[in-house]
């Protein structure tokens, strides 16, 4: 399972991506927007772990246009606001979201079930 | 007292709302790469229970990495601090230049959003009498409408003079003009921080005078 982690705080995802690799996923990192869209166009992701918000480029807007280029991927929100807004935003339309800190155990957890769902 | 008193403290409040709604989620990705960080080391510890070797200098970079992260925390929280308890007095000795470091800091979050780099340009204290907290509020304001002004890419210059008793906080880099309404609510708190605001379109400045 390939997993494409995108947040502006890179000692987060590259930590996580560390931690999700000894329990079995692949997982890459990336700190912007323009940077996921580079690695979703060279390789084929299951899912995306977006953080809400991130200069130039919001986990949402990051999101629409990864559709455009893999429809099929499953999504996973992060945010360390945790606003009524962003959670109705992102439960709408994210598989899943979580307010950081996460514990990854929830985060495998949720990630199995947004890709048992396909 | 009129229907403005209650909306005068409500823009206040507004301000320190959203102001503490920046530092929460900085002290959140904190918190989060703590989290994580220290989740690594428990999953180095676990590994090593069933005999995998550990590697000592990348434990010590992990704990080097915690210890920027505190670091970086107590940072946000003593501008936290700073920053509650510029309503303390409404009017004191105000040291202009600090303020104003303290405000440019608790907005990098809102410019890294906007993608505007602000820069507070080196030069002499500037000194004077004056509410801080209102004062914060206007220099904030100003800065969220120049970076609008700016645009994406962006670069702010804040310069900062005091000549005959008058103090100016000027801020260039603009690009375009400023709202009306945008420049009446400035003019509106500059009143109320005692000075007084001039746009000059033409160079793409904002002066406040105090």
């Amino acid at each position: 399972m390939k997993i494409l982690l995108v947040d502006d705080e890179s000692e987060l995802v590259s930590a996580l991506a560390e931690r999700l690799s000894f329990r079995g996923f692949d997982a890459d990192w990336v700190c912007s927007g323009a940077d996921a869209i580079d690695k979703v166009k060279e390789n084929e992701y299951d899912l995306a772990v977006l953080d809400v918000k991130m200069p130039r480029m919001s986990g949402l807007e990051l999101r629409a246009e990864l559709n455009k280029i893999r429809s099929g991927m499953k999504y996973i929100f992060l945010s360390g606001h945790g606003s009524e807004d962003d959670y109705k935003a992102g439960a709408a339309e994210a598989e899943c979201y979580l307010v950081k800190p996460v514990k990854i155990e929830e985060l495998v957890e949720k990630i199995n079930l947004a890709l048992e769902s396909e | 007292m009129g229907a403005s008193a209650p909306q005068k403290d409500r823009d206040g409040l507004c301000f320190f709302g959203q102001i503490s709604a920046a530092i929460s989620h900085d002290l959140k990705n904190v918190l989060a790469i703590i989290n994580e960080d220290a989740g690594l080391l428990q999953d180095f510890s676990l590994m090593a229970a069933q005999g995998m070797e550990l590697d000592p200098p990348r434990l010590v970079k992990l704990a080097e990495k915690i210890q920027g992260q505190v670091k970086r925390g107590d940072g946000i929280i003593k501008n936290m601090n700073r920053f509650a308890h510029s309503v303390d007095l409404p009017v004191c000795d105000v040291n202009f230049r600090e303020l104003t470091g303290l405000v440019i800091s608790l907005l990098t979050r809102i410019a890294s959003r906007k993608c505007v780099t602000v820069t507070l340009k080196e030069g002499e204290q500037v000194n004077g009498k004056g509410d801080p907290f209102t004062i914060q509020m206007l220099i904030a304001k100003a800065l969220e409408y120049s970076m609008d002004s700016a645009g994406r890419d962006g670069e702010l210059d804040i310069e900062l003079s005091s000549a005959d008793g008058v103090n100016v906080l000027t801020i260039s880099g603009l690009s375009e003009a400023i709202p009306e309404e945008q420049l009446a609510e400035l003019e509106s708190i500059s009143v109320k921080a005692g000075g007084k605001p001039a746009y000059v379109p033409q160079d793409n400045i904002l002066i406040f005078k105090f």
